[in-house]
């Protein structure tokens, strides 16, 4: 096992690396300017900010440096030296002038971390007993009502059910904020919001897993009630929660395994809406803001940043996979 | 059928009910804090806390403005400048030379800017609605202002704060304010050093600068947040620390407004508190003010209808929001000085004929697109919105084959003529199709709102055939700019110092924001005379004639004069709408004890 995790690390790197080298050549082709505002710019003040950012380097010297600073090496422009320091540089935001994008990682990975991780355990936790009640009670109004409100979570995306909610919720009831996060407890870059602040975005982002949990469980349970060594457990007289959330689970809980992986990679991406229309200053602002901005940096910061986060979860949720179920082998 | 649950039946209800509250006369909840503490809603994030980088004064200005004191501040009616760090100023007869006197001076000479005792006045003889003054005198000029970690603010202040605007490793955005300052330009490309600038310390408290011809709007440009002072001694201590950038961090930063940074986070908060050590620290009525970048319009105003929000800035509300909001008491609006003027490329064909860019702007019913943006917009027919002393040309005769037309009108017939007389009758080319022509846009919903109307206009009254262009915003910025566009291209623009040069200088040959590609060495002439004119009488009716020029050459269409419109707690007093969108927070204050009467 843990063999195939080091093996899984060693790719990532190179992995990494060439999905940078295609961002920064996408972000080099895309016309536009960092620089420009409602009004445009005389050229001497545009040719001063270039120069300040590097952008006045051929491509292949911009390639080269940002690149170096990534594994640590910074080429100063007023000593002409390279100097080495032990982490990654993703340099300067040019629209938040004041920060570093690893400043600006630092303070907003954690909220969208928060976030997803609310937002997976609700849908693995609703969606899981949903699933298996369906599965229980096949055939009978439960199991038409779940699979009736999965697909109309399913149908509806997020962009339409956050408002909607905001709407019900906010607006006419008053219980809970329209938008926006307050922070119950902070250690330090760690955030943790506010349980009425939390819900509507939470509930959101979630909605679309918890549908699909359901059904993937439900699908899952079914199949496995059905086995001979369930029928074997029941005989032997377990009471029944245990044939069920222990034995059957344990089967049943596959297809919902291999779904995470790519529910992982929706809920990176789930978050660039959901923050937008609750104004949550997670990563998913800033990438919106970042490619509208032409904020090279932040651009590639934020692409880099997604790729390992998106190539780790997948990793967990492979070894998650072993761990379940002992009949698969990694070579 | 079955029968509908007890409980079925009394949450439906309450949701219905609900629905069906009755609407009052203010927008959303208007429970007041019981804390003098105010919260601002800000469209746009606060990027930059540093004077000479801020490139956003619209979102940013609430905040600078609270942190940093300008050598003037803006009247919070009549946008003149007010006594800020300077309180004096004096100007030599050639127009040459400006002298300001600081607060501290012991000698004064020249004019005395208004300041708080000024603001007692007006409420006194009724031309401000609410005193601002709130009883407090002004203090006394021997005063000095102090920087919060209690250093004095001298001149020498004020001549490091420009040198650093004007450097060129500051790269800052808006460093061509100071462009009027001998040596300013050359001084930012690069060829001089920062010290041959034109700007000196004659001591302590008297600030001279030397300009490079007459400038009458100078004292105007000294309310502007790029030539704020800020703290050297900050700055050099974050240098020494290693990160230039992080001066304007809680705990590093020094200011010298009436608030102090206590919290920054960029997308989440940006909180500020109090600060005792400014000059008119008694007039502060508020402990604490926050600003919330919410990105979203709609957003912001479900945060303002909930009460999470007292005010929004800065104030664009769009024009799907004027049925909810209009009626209600605390919708506060104001004219802008801004205009919205589509461009021409005159380059190419078939705007390279004039003829062809007078129908077009004859064939627009510029009152029917301000009546739907709503909020108080004003159709125009010229480029410089309304500016008290200025008398902008209202109608202009031209004779076109011996009959005469107001170019500047609503006459589509007219319009139909001229453009036959251009070479398309009936919007039809020599070869008979239809002249189509793109008209281009940013992907700003009410941008989309205005093409649409324009290309409905046209279509019907011209006969002409319109291509909507929609692109995102900088894809739209570059190409427009590069003069890649054949048509009309949707444009705006707001002046960041009142006074028409503003919008006239963006028509000079050469200049960097004029998308046009219309140049005529006459026009420039006309302005660089009129801008030289001593008499500020003569200078407003030159550059009237100089406006007068450019609308012949008509590269634009004037739609209309934009307007700010926001809405305000009731309970918020102290700020309100006005020309620039500026909200001095050093007079407001809340009345927690607010009930609607």
């Amino acid at each position: 096992m843990l063999r195939f995790a080091f093996r899984r690390l060693l790719v990532m790197g190179p992995l990494v690396f060439v999905v940078l080298t295609i961002t920064f050549i996408m972000v080099q082709m895309a016309p536009g300017s960092p620089f420009s505002s409602q009004r445009r710019l005389p050229p001497e003040i545009e040719a001063n900010l270039k120069a300040k950012y590097g952008f006045d380097q051929p491509r292949s010297t911009q390639y080269v440096r940002y690149m170096g600073r990534l594994l640590g090496f910074t080429y100063s422009r007023e000593t002409k030296n390279w100097t080495w320091h032990p982490y990654p540089d993703f340099g300067d935001s040019t629209k938040y002038k004041d920060k570093t994008v690893n400043q600006i990682i630092k303070e907003a990975l954690p909220v969208s971390a928060v976030l997803g991780l609310i937002a997976y355990l609700i849908a693995a936790s609703v969606g899981l007993s949903a699933g298996i009640l369906a599965a229980y009670k096949e055939n009978s109004w439960i199991d038409h009502t779940t699979t009736g409100l999965s697909t109309l979570g399913v149908c509806i995306p997020n962009f339409v059910l956050g408002p909607l909610l905001v709407t019900v919720f906010s607006l006419t009831l008053y219980w809970f904020p329209p938008a926006r996060m307050e922070w119950a407890a902070e250690w330090g870059y760690l955030r943790i919001p506010t349980l009425r602040t939390v819900a509507l975005p939470a509930i959101t982002l979630s909605s679309v897993y918890i549908a699909y949990v359901a059904r993937l469980t439900r699908t899952g349970m079914v199949e496995t009630l059905r086995q001979d060594y369930i029928r074997t457990a029941r005989a032997k007289g377990l009471p029944e929660w245990r044939v069920v959330l222990v034995h059957a689970l344990r089967g049943g809980i596959l297809p919902v395994v291999s779904f995470s992986g790519p529910a992982l990679a929706f809920l990176i991406t789930g978050t660039v809406v959901v923050e937008r229309i609750f104004s949550i200053p997670g990563l998913g602002g800033y990438f919106v803001d970042a490619a509208n901005n032409r904020d090279h940096f932040l651009i590639l910061g934020l692409t880099a940043f997604g790729a390992i986060a998106l190539m780790v979860a997948n990793l967990f949720v492979d070894m998650a996979y072993a761990w379940v179920d002992p009949r698969i082998r990694y070579a | 059928m079955r029968q509908l649950d007890r409980r079925t039946f009394i949450g439906l209800g309450s949701l219905t009910f609900a629905g069906c509250a009755k609407e009052g006369q203010y927008f959303g909840n208007t429970l007041p804090p019981n804390r003098q503490q105010l919260i601002c809603a800000t469209i746009g994030t606060v990027d930059s806390l540093d004077p000479a980088k801020s490139v956003d004064f619209i979102a940013e200005g609430s905040v600078l403005r609270a942190l940093f004191e300008g050598l003037t501040n803006y009247h919070p009616q009549t946008m003149e400048p007010t006594a800020g760090i300077a309180t004096h100023h004096e100007t030599s007869p050639d127009g040459m030379r400006v002298t300001l006197f600081l607060r501290g001076h012991s000698h004064l000479r020249g004019a005395a800017f208004a300041d708080t005792n000024t603001l007692r006045s007006q409420y006194e003889n009724r031309t401000l609605p609410e005193d601002l003054s709130r009883g407090h005198a002004a203090p006394p000029v021997g005063v000095p202002v102090r920087w919060s970690d209690g250093a004095i603010v001298t001149a020498h202040d004020v001549v490091y704060s420009w040198r650093r605007v004007l450097d060129p490793a500051t790269a800052a955005p808006y460093a061509y304010l100071l462009y009027c300052i001998q040596n300013a330009k050359e001084v930012n490309a690069g060829l001089v050093p920062p010290e041959k600038l034109g700007v000196r310390a004659l001591d302590e408290f008297t600030l001279q600068a030397d300009l490079r011809a007459p400038t009458a709007y100078f004292l105007r440009l000294l309310s502007c947040l790029t030539l704020a002072p800020v703290p050297r001694q900050a700055i050099e201590a974050a240098r020494r620390r290693g990160s230039e950038n992080s001066w304007t961090e809680p705990g590093w930063i020094v200011t010298s407004g009436p608030f102090t940074l206590l919290e920054r986070r960029p997308r989440d908060r940006t909180v500020l508190s109090r600060n005792p050590k400014y000059i008119e620290a008694d007039l502060v009525g508020l402990e604490e003010v926050s600003f919330l970048p919410v990105p979203e319009l709609a957003a912001s105003v479900n945060l303002y209808k909930s009460g999470d929000a007292h005010v929004i800035a800065p104030g664009v509300l769009p024009p799907f929001l004027a049925p909810s909001l209009s009626g209600k008491r605390d919708l506060c609006t104001a004219p802008a000085f801004a205009t919205c003027f589509p461009c021409f490329n005159t380059t190419k064909p078939p705007f390279d004929n004039v003829l062809v860019r007078y129908a077009f702007n004859m064939a627009i019913d510029k009152q029917a697109i301000a009546a739907v943006f709503g909020f108080g917009r004003v159709p125009s027919r010229s480029l410089v919105p309304p500016l008290e002393g200025y008398k902008m040309p209202a109608s202009l005769m031209i004779e076109v084959e011996g009959r005469s037309y107001d170019v500047l009108s609503y006459n589509f017939t007219g319009a139909r003529e001229l453009l036959a007389k251009a070479g398309y009758p009936a919007g039809m080319d020599s070869r008979g199709h239809r002249l189509q022509i793109d008209l281009l846009g940013p992907n700003l919903a009410d941008v989309r709102l205005r093409c649409e109307i324009l290309q409905q206009q046209l279509q019907s009254n011209l006969g002409v055939g319109v291509n909507i262009v929609t692109q995102e915003f900088q894809t739209f910025m570059g190409r427009v700019f590069s003069g890649d566009f054949r048509g009309i291209a949707d444009y705006a623009d707001s002046g960041l110092y009142l006074d028409p040069n503003w919008f006239l200088g963006e028509f000079v040959t050469g200049s960097s924001v004029n998308p046009t590609g219309w140049a005529d060495p006459k026009y420039d002439d006309m302005l660089a005379k009129a801008n030289a004119t001593l008499d500020a009488a003569t200078r407003m009716q030159r550059l009237a004639d100089c406006e007068t020029y450019l609308l012949e050459g008509m590269p634009f269409i004037p739609v209309f004069y934009d307007a700010w419109a926001y809405p305000q707690k009731p309970y918020v007093h102290g700020i309100g709408p006005n020309l620039m969108d500026v909200h001095p927070l050093k007079y407001a204050w809340i009345d927690t004890n607010w009930r609607p009467s």
